[in-house]
Protein backbone atom coordinates (compact mmCIF):
# COMPACT_ATOMS: atom_id res chain seq x y z
CA UNK A 1 0.00 0.00 0.00
CA UNK A 2 1.31 3.33 -0.86
CA UNK A 3 1.45 6.41 1.38
CA UNK A 4 -0.59 9.60 1.10
CA UNK A 5 2.83 11.29 -0.16
CA UNK A 6 3.51 9.01 -2.62
CA UNK A 7 0.20 9.19 -4.27
CA UNK A 8 0.12 13.00 -3.49
CA UNK A 9 3.43 12.96 -5.63
CA UNK A 10 2.00 11.12 -8.16
CA UNK A 11 -0.92 12.58 -8.44
CA UNK A 12 -0.09 16.24 -8.46
CA UNK A 13 2.51 15.08 -11.44
CA UNK A 14 0.12 13.54 -13.57
CA UNK A 15 -3.09 15.99 -13.01
CA UNK A 16 -0.66 18.74 -13.35
CA UNK A 17 0.88 17.58 -17.20
CA UNK A 18 -2.73 16.39 -17.71
CA UNK A 19 -4.60 20.09 -16.74
CA UNK A 20 -1.22 22.01 -19.37
CA UNK A 21 -1.95 19.50 -21.73
CA UNK A 22 -5.76 20.48 -21.98
CA UNK A 23 -4.60 23.95 -21.94
CA UNK A 24 -2.36 24.13 -24.44
CA UNK A 25 -4.43 22.19 -26.95
CA UNK A 26 -7.46 24.31 -26.43
CA UNK A 27 -5.41 27.72 -26.62
CA UNK A 28 -4.64 26.09 -30.09
CA UNK A 29 -7.97 25.55 -30.73
CA UNK A 30 -9.62 28.57 -30.02
CA UNK A 31 -6.35 30.58 -32.74
CA UNK A 32 -7.57 27.91 -35.02
CA UNK A 33 -10.77 29.46 -35.12
CA UNK A 34 -10.20 33.04 -34.94
CA UNK A 35 -7.43 32.93 -38.00
CA UNK A 36 -9.52 33.16 -41.54
CA UNK A 37 -9.79 30.26 -42.62
CA UNK A 38 -6.29 30.12 -45.84
CA UNK A 39 -3.92 31.26 -43.93
CA UNK A 40 -1.97 27.61 -43.34
CA UNK A 41 -0.33 26.49 -39.94
CA UNK A 42 2.81 25.33 -41.74
CA UNK A 43 2.97 27.72 -45.02
CA UNK A 44 4.46 31.02 -45.41
CA UNK A 45 3.41 34.12 -43.60
CA UNK A 46 1.06 36.35 -45.16
CA UNK A 47 2.37 38.69 -47.88
CA UNK A 48 2.75 42.05 -47.13
CA UNK A 49 -0.52 44.41 -48.51
CA UNK A 50 0.29 45.47 -51.76
CA UNK A 51 -0.39 49.44 -52.38
CA UNK A 52 -4.09 49.96 -53.12
CA UNK A 53 -4.46 51.86 -56.96
CA UNK A 54 -4.34 55.73 -56.81
CA UNK A 55 -7.76 57.00 -57.14
CA UNK A 56 -8.57 60.50 -59.10
CA UNK A 57 -9.05 63.45 -57.03
CA UNK B 1 -19.79 30.61 -42.65
CA UNK B 2 -17.25 30.18 -39.88
CA UNK B 3 -13.53 28.72 -41.04
CA UNK B 4 -13.11 25.24 -40.20
CA UNK B 5 -10.53 25.14 -37.33
CA UNK B 6 -7.59 23.33 -37.54
CA UNK B 7 -6.08 21.98 -34.41
CA UNK B 8 -2.56 22.04 -33.76
CA UNK B 9 -2.47 17.94 -33.90
CA UNK B 10 -1.23 15.84 -37.09
CA UNK B 11 -0.92 11.99 -37.29
CA UNK B 12 2.82 12.25 -36.30
CA UNK B 13 1.74 14.34 -32.97
CA UNK B 14 -1.15 11.83 -32.61
CA UNK B 15 1.64 9.01 -32.25
CA UNK B 16 3.85 10.84 -30.34
CA UNK B 17 1.03 11.91 -27.53
CA UNK B 18 0.03 7.64 -27.53
CA UNK B 19 3.44 6.54 -26.96
CA UNK B 20 3.69 9.47 -24.26
CA UNK B 21 0.68 8.35 -22.22
CA UNK B 22 1.66 5.19 -22.74
CA UNK B 23 5.05 5.21 -20.98
CA UNK B 24 3.67 7.32 -18.24
CA UNK B 25 0.68 5.14 -17.57
CA UNK B 26 3.10 2.55 -17.29
CA UNK B 27 5.65 4.46 -15.40
CA UNK B 28 2.56 5.75 -12.43
CA UNK B 29 1.73 1.79 -12.44
CA UNK B 30 5.12 0.19 -12.23
CA UNK B 31 6.47 3.37 -9.83
CA UNK B 32 3.46 2.96 -7.36
CA UNK B 33 3.71 -1.03 -7.03
CA UNK B 34 7.88 -0.89 -6.61
CA UNK B 35 9.35 -2.66 -2.88
CA UNK B 36 9.63 -0.22 -0.04
CA UNK B 37 13.23 0.11 0.87
CA UNK B 38 14.58 -0.14 4.01
CA UNK B 39 16.26 3.69 4.37
CA UNK B 40 13.30 5.38 3.02
CA UNK B 41 10.13 2.65 2.86
CA UNK B 42 7.40 3.34 0.34
CA UNK B 43 8.45 6.57 -0.29
CA UNK B 44 11.69 5.50 -2.33
CA UNK B 45 8.54 5.21 -4.99
CA UNK B 46 8.79 8.94 -5.94
CA UNK B 47 12.24 8.23 -7.80
CA UNK B 48 10.16 7.09 -10.83
CA UNK B 49 8.78 10.44 -11.01
CA UNK B 50 10.98 13.23 -9.31
CA UNK B 51 14.42 12.76 -10.84
CA UNK B 52 12.69 12.41 -14.59
CA UNK B 53 10.78 15.72 -14.30
CA UNK B 54 14.00 17.40 -13.18
CA UNK B 55 15.15 15.72 -16.55
CA UNK B 56 12.76 16.95 -18.40
CA UNK B 57 13.09 20.72 -17.04
CA UNK B 58 16.98 20.40 -17.93
CA UNK B 59 16.11 19.63 -21.54
CA UNK B 60 13.43 22.13 -21.80
CA UNK B 61 15.57 24.95 -20.54
CA UNK B 62 18.40 23.48 -22.41
CA UNK B 63 16.56 23.03 -25.85
CA UNK B 64 15.36 26.86 -25.06
CA UNK B 65 19.42 28.16 -24.71
CA UNK B 66 19.94 26.12 -28.08
CA UNK B 67 16.95 27.98 -30.00
CA UNK B 68 18.24 31.28 -28.43
CA UNK B 69 21.21 30.66 -29.53
CA UNK B 70 20.50 29.42 -32.80
CA UNK B 71 18.34 32.74 -33.43
CA UNK B 72 21.02 35.24 -32.03
CA UNK B 73 23.68 33.77 -34.75
CA UNK B 74 23.11 36.06 -38.06
CA UNK B 75 23.47 32.85 -40.21
CA UNK B 76 20.94 30.52 -38.58
CA UNK B 77 18.30 33.61 -37.21
CA UNK B 78 14.97 32.26 -38.36
CA UNK B 79 11.86 33.20 -36.19
CA UNK B 80 10.92 29.80 -35.42
CA UNK B 81 14.40 29.71 -32.87
CA UNK B 82 12.03 32.17 -31.13
CA UNK B 83 9.21 30.13 -30.93
CA UNK B 84 10.64 26.91 -29.83
CA UNK B 85 12.75 29.16 -27.28
CA UNK B 86 9.47 30.56 -26.10
CA UNK B 87 7.65 27.36 -26.10
CA UNK B 88 10.43 25.17 -24.45
CA UNK B 89 10.81 27.66 -21.71
CA UNK B 90 6.90 27.39 -20.92
CA UNK B 91 7.32 23.78 -20.67
CA UNK B 92 10.43 23.97 -18.30
CA UNK B 93 8.82 26.30 -16.12
CA UNK B 94 6.14 23.53 -15.58
CA UNK B 95 8.42 20.60 -15.04
CA UNK B 96 10.80 22.49 -12.77
CA UNK B 97 7.92 23.48 -10.68
CA UNK B 98 6.81 19.88 -10.50
CA UNK B 99 10.17 18.62 -9.43
CA UNK B 100 9.99 21.14 -6.55
CA UNK B 101 6.69 20.63 -5.38
CA UNK B 102 7.31 16.16 -5.63
CA UNK B 103 10.88 17.09 -4.03
CA UNK B 104 8.79 18.91 -1.46
CA UNK B 105 6.02 16.01 -0.77
CA UNK B 106 9.35 13.54 -0.75
CA UNK B 107 11.34 15.54 1.25
CA UNK B 108 8.31 15.99 4.18
CA UNK B 109 8.28 12.54 5.41
CA UNK B 110 11.99 11.66 4.84
CA UNK B 111 13.83 14.73 6.00
CA UNK B 112 10.77 16.30 8.58
CA UNK B 113 10.47 19.40 6.80
CA UNK B 114 8.54 20.54 3.30
CA UNK B 115 11.46 23.05 2.72
CA UNK B 116 15.12 23.72 3.73
CA UNK B 117 17.82 26.46 2.17
CA UNK B 118 20.05 23.32 0.87
CA UNK B 119 21.78 24.02 -1.84
CA UNK B 120 20.18 21.71 -4.43
CA UNK B 121 16.61 23.43 -3.65
CA UNK B 122 17.99 26.71 -3.57
CA UNK B 123 19.33 26.48 -6.95
CA UNK B 124 16.28 24.68 -8.44
CA UNK B 125 13.91 27.53 -6.99
CA UNK B 126 16.16 30.37 -8.54
CA UNK B 127 16.08 28.33 -11.64
CA UNK B 128 12.56 28.57 -11.69
CA UNK B 129 12.54 32.35 -10.78
CA UNK B 130 15.14 33.02 -13.41
CA UNK B 131 13.04 31.06 -16.35
CA UNK B 132 9.69 32.92 -15.18
CA UNK B 133 11.23 36.27 -14.83
CA UNK B 134 12.42 34.80 -18.78
CA UNK B 135 8.64 34.46 -19.23
CA UNK B 136 7.55 37.93 -18.13
CA UNK B 137 10.47 39.57 -20.20
CA UNK B 138 8.88 38.37 -23.44
CA UNK B 139 5.47 39.83 -22.27
CA UNK B 140 7.56 43.38 -22.31
CA UNK B 141 8.62 44.32 -25.80
CA UNK B 142 6.00 44.76 -28.76
CA UNK B 143 8.67 44.42 -31.44
CA UNK B 144 8.98 40.66 -32.35
CA UNK B 145 12.97 41.40 -33.28
CA UNK B 146 13.52 43.45 -29.55
CA UNK B 147 11.47 40.97 -27.71
CA UNK B 148 14.00 38.25 -29.26
CA UNK B 149 16.61 39.47 -28.92
CA UNK B 150 16.35 40.10 -25.62
CA UNK B 151 14.73 37.14 -24.28
CA UNK B 152 17.47 34.89 -26.17
CA UNK B 153 20.20 36.38 -23.90
CA UNK B 154 18.28 36.29 -20.99
CA UNK B 155 17.84 32.54 -22.05
CA UNK B 156 21.57 32.00 -22.58
CA UNK B 157 22.37 33.81 -18.53
CA UNK B 158 19.28 31.47 -17.12
CA UNK B 159 20.36 28.34 -18.61
CA UNK B 160 23.88 28.93 -16.54
CA UNK B 161 22.42 27.69 -13.61
CA UNK B 162 21.19 24.16 -14.78
CA UNK B 163 24.84 22.76 -14.25
CA UNK B 164 25.09 24.23 -10.86
CA UNK B 165 21.74 22.55 -10.03
CA UNK B 166 22.71 19.08 -11.41
CA UNK B 167 26.46 19.34 -9.46
CA UNK B 168 25.26 21.23 -6.71
CA UNK B 169 25.19 17.92 -4.47
CA UNK B 170 28.70 17.78 -5.39
CA UNK B 171 29.80 20.91 -5.31
CA UNK B 172 28.08 21.44 -1.42
CA UNK B 173 27.51 19.49 1.31
CA UNK B 174 23.72 19.14 0.79
CA UNK B 175 20.97 17.39 2.78
CA UNK B 176 19.83 16.32 -0.79
CA UNK B 177 21.03 12.80 -1.50
CA UNK B 178 23.41 12.48 -4.82
CA UNK B 179 22.51 12.80 -8.04
CA UNK B 180 19.70 9.85 -9.19
CA UNK B 181 20.92 9.91 -12.14
CA UNK B 182 24.16 8.77 -11.02
CA UNK B 183 22.35 5.53 -9.71
CA UNK B 184 21.86 3.94 -13.36
CA UNK B 185 25.70 2.97 -13.00
CA UNK B 186 26.27 -0.17 -12.91
CA UNK B 187 28.48 -0.01 -9.44
CA UNK B 188 25.54 2.03 -8.18
CA UNK B 189 23.97 0.15 -5.41
CA UNK B 190 20.20 0.60 -6.90
CA UNK B 191 17.86 -2.22 -6.70
CA UNK B 192 17.24 -3.47 -10.14
CA UNK B 193 13.48 -2.99 -10.18
CA UNK B 194 14.29 0.74 -9.30
CA UNK B 195 16.63 1.15 -12.15
CA UNK B 196 14.00 -0.26 -15.04
CA UNK B 197 11.39 2.54 -13.66
CA UNK B 198 13.76 5.27 -13.52
CA UNK B 199 14.98 4.66 -16.97
CA UNK B 200 11.26 4.24 -17.90
CA UNK B 201 10.05 7.23 -16.18
CA UNK B 202 12.97 9.39 -17.61
CA UNK B 203 12.06 8.45 -21.00
CA UNK B 204 7.99 8.75 -20.30
CA UNK B 205 8.60 12.42 -19.27
CA UNK B 206 11.08 13.15 -22.60
CA UNK B 207 7.71 12.15 -24.70
CA UNK B 208 5.76 13.91 -22.70
CA UNK B 209 8.15 16.97 -23.32
CA UNK B 210 8.24 16.01 -26.79
CA UNK B 211 4.47 16.27 -27.59
CA UNK B 212 3.99 18.94 -25.27
CA UNK B 213 6.76 21.55 -27.58
CA UNK B 214 5.30 20.45 -30.81
CA UNK B 215 2.07 21.48 -29.85
CA UNK B 216 3.13 24.70 -28.11
CA UNK B 217 5.48 25.31 -30.92
CA UNK B 218 2.26 25.51 -33.36
CA UNK B 219 0.41 27.11 -30.65
CA UNK B 220 3.05 29.88 -30.94
CA UNK B 221 3.03 30.09 -34.59
CA UNK B 222 -0.82 30.75 -34.38
CA UNK B 223 -0.50 33.60 -32.37
CA UNK B 224 2.49 34.95 -34.54
CA UNK B 225 -0.19 34.45 -37.54
CA UNK B 226 -2.97 35.82 -36.05
CA UNK B 227 -0.73 39.10 -34.66
CA UNK B 228 0.34 39.53 -38.10
CA UNK B 229 -2.80 38.97 -39.50
CA UNK B 230 -4.28 41.62 -36.97
CA UNK B 231 -1.81 44.11 -38.31
CA UNK B 232 -2.87 43.19 -41.95
CA UNK B 233 -6.03 44.12 -41.10
CA UNK B 234 -5.18 47.05 -39.36
CA UNK B 235 -2.91 48.87 -42.05
CA UNK B 236 -6.31 48.11 -44.41
CA UNK B 237 -8.54 50.00 -42.42
CA UNK B 238 -6.23 53.25 -41.80
CA UNK B 239 -5.82 52.67 -46.17
CA UNK B 240 -9.28 52.92 -46.26
CA UNK B 241 -9.69 55.42 -44.11
CA UNK B 242 -6.92 57.52 -46.25
CA UNK B 243 -8.92 56.43 -49.50
CA UNK B 244 -11.85 57.77 -48.37
CA UNK B 245 -10.24 61.57 -46.97
CA UNK B 246 -9.22 61.72 -49.93
CA UNK B 247 -12.28 61.24 -52.05
CA UNK B 248 -13.72 63.80 -49.84
CA UNK B 249 -11.38 66.02 -50.49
Amino acid sequence: MSSGYVLAGYGVTVGSLALYAVRVLRRGRVLSRSLPGDVPLAGPASPAPTDPPATDG
Amino acid sequence: MTPAPRPTASPGSTLLGAAAFLALATTVVLGLRLPPTREQGPYARLIAIHPPLAWAAYLAFGVCAVASALWLWRRTRAPKWDRVAAASAEIGVVFCALTLVTGSIWGRPTWGVWWTWDARLTSTALLLALFLGYLALRRVAYDPEARARRSAVAALVAVADVPIVHFSVDWWRTLHQGRSLAQLAPQADLDGSYVSVMLLGLAAMTLVYAWLLVHRCRVEALEARLESAGLDVAIEERRAEAAVARAAS
